[in-house]
């Protein structure tokens, strides 16, 4: 045994208790299966492969502490005042992390200021009513999956930070449940990240509920309308100091979304690379990295997750075939050459979705080019639901949160 | 409860609706001033040539 107290991370195996050592093996086992997964590319490796890493890293790196106690060298969520976080920011090294950009959600608003930064909003601002109402369909998912999770037994504040899941919006999920749900913010988070990436398989399969002559109509995207910059870069400040008035518990998404957008539309060069390269790519490491660590034992040994789980894929089914029903109103509506796979980008993910949709159109129909179409709603996605977050947040969060407010408890 | 959160979900959406019409309002307003602008711009411009 003694020869064993060398090697602490398998000693701490025959200290802990057998439920505790055999999700530790679990969520080893679970962190290989990520790593594995992102390498052959059907999760997203960008978030995927840091935070498997981080998963098998922290629950094989259990040790012993001088008091007994046993802990790791990553990261303690748990530090509460001003003392024990000075301390653990000293000791472990993913806390400066954890503190300064996770506890306040900073760490979502950087991802937010790079993928403002490399989003492409022609399609929008030329389509603004098809792309929008698409949108607006395609959060069927965020809305249902609410009364659905209390009806499972979560809170109000929980059930609204796993209905976020619908939106299929990694860093607004992160956001949303860090303040509206902490306790709970890490398997919400990561359930939105893992199920983000089964949609990219998952999808093509619900999208075969349209007949395949609708999946094959081909859309002429000549007949989409030039957009002039500057048309673009007043879209992102009128639009942020609208949203900013209407839920200023949302604004520094919002802010942070659209800082990005117009640095692009004002052709700032320095900026867009610095937005768009390290910036972006830094946080997501980090955001991953650090998700990782955080998903120890006592993440699963809470009865909750396996609710998350189940509401995660309930929150991602309805969102698509909200997104398919609206393709399919919007098709009967306008009488237009219109595909109805184009619904399916609306359920946001940029650009994962719109992906999906142009490789279901392609399977039916070679010439069908519908990924110029699919950007309209898959960008004005991120903003209903960046729109739905405000609602919930404003809803569930404060003193006497509004919910509570309108129907008393 | 279960009830009463089936209708802030759908209070959430009603909202979510009338703001993404706003937002789709704002875009064709901004379409339609500068629009306006570079037709005004336009004719500035063959105005000096003449």
């Amino acid at each position: 045994m003694l020869i064993l107290q060398f090697f602490q991370g398998i000693y701490t195996f025959f200290l802990n208790e057998p439920a505790i050592a055999g999700g530790r093996v679990l969520l080893i086992a679970v962190g290989f299966l990520f790593i594995y997964l992102s390498y052959k590319r059907v999760l997203e490796p960008l978030i995927m492969l840091p935070l498997g890493i981080g998963m098998l890293a922290v629950n094989g790196g259990l040790m012993v502490f001088e008091a007994g106690q046993m802990g790791n060298l990553f990261l303690n969520p748990l530090a509460g005042n001003a003392e024990e976080i000075m301390y653990f920011l000293q000791i472990d090294f993913l806390q400066p992390i954890y503190t300064f950009t996770f506890s306040n959600g900073l760490i979502a608003c950087l991802v937010f200021m790079g993928i403002g930064a490399i989003t492409d909003i022609d399609i929008l601002l030329a389509k603004p009513f098809m792309s929008l109402f698409l949108a607006v369909c395609a959060e069927l998912g965020t809305i249902l999956t609410l009364p659905i999770a209390m009806a499972m037994g979560l809170l109000p504040n929980e059930a609204a930070a796993i209905a976020l899941v619908g939106g299929a919006d990694g860093p607004m999920v992160l956001y949303g449940s860090l303040m509206m749900a902490r306790d709970l913010f890490v398997p919400i988070t990561v359930v939105a990240y893992v199920y983000l990436g089964v949609c990219y398989a998952g999808y093509p399969f619900m999208a075969r509920i349209i007949p395949r002559r609708l999946r094959a109509v081909e859309m002429d995207w000549r007949t989409i309308p030039q957009v002039s910059p500057g048309a673009k870069f007043a879209f992102a400040v009128i639009t942020c100091s609208f949203l900013c008035l209407l839920f200023p518990v949302a604004a520094p998404l919002f802010a942070s979304f659209f800082v990005g957008l117009a640095i692009k539309e004002a052709g700032v060069l320095r900026f867009i690379e610095f937005l768009s390269g390290p910036l972006l790519y830094g946080s997501t490491f980090f955001l991953g990295f650090t998700l990782g660590a955080l998903l120890g034992v006592d993440i699963i040994l809470n009865p909750k997750v396996l609710i998350l789980l189940v509401l995660g894929v309930i929150a991602l089914t309805l969102s698509g075939l909200g997104g398919i029903a609206g393709g399919l109103i919007y098709r009967k509506v306008t009488k237009e050459p219109f595909n109805p796979l184009v619904g399916i980008a609306a359920v946001s993910c940029v650009p994962t979705t719109a992906k999906v949709a142009q490789k279901c159109a392609t399977q039916v129909n070679k010439k069908a080019m519908i990924l110029p179409f699919a950007m309209g709603p898959c960008v004005a996605g991120v903003i209903t639901t960046a729109i739905i977050t405000g609602v919930y947040i404003t809803g569930f969060v404060g003193e006497t949160p509004i919910f509570y407010r309108i129907f008393g408890g | 409860m279960v009830l009463n959160s089936l209708l802030f979900a759908f209070i959430a959406y009603a909202i979510t609706m009338v703001i993404a019409l706003c937002v789709a309002t704002i875009i064709k307003g901004i379409a339609l001033v500068v629009q306006r602008g570079s037709k005004s711009a336009a004719a500035a411009a063959s105005k000096k040539e003449g």
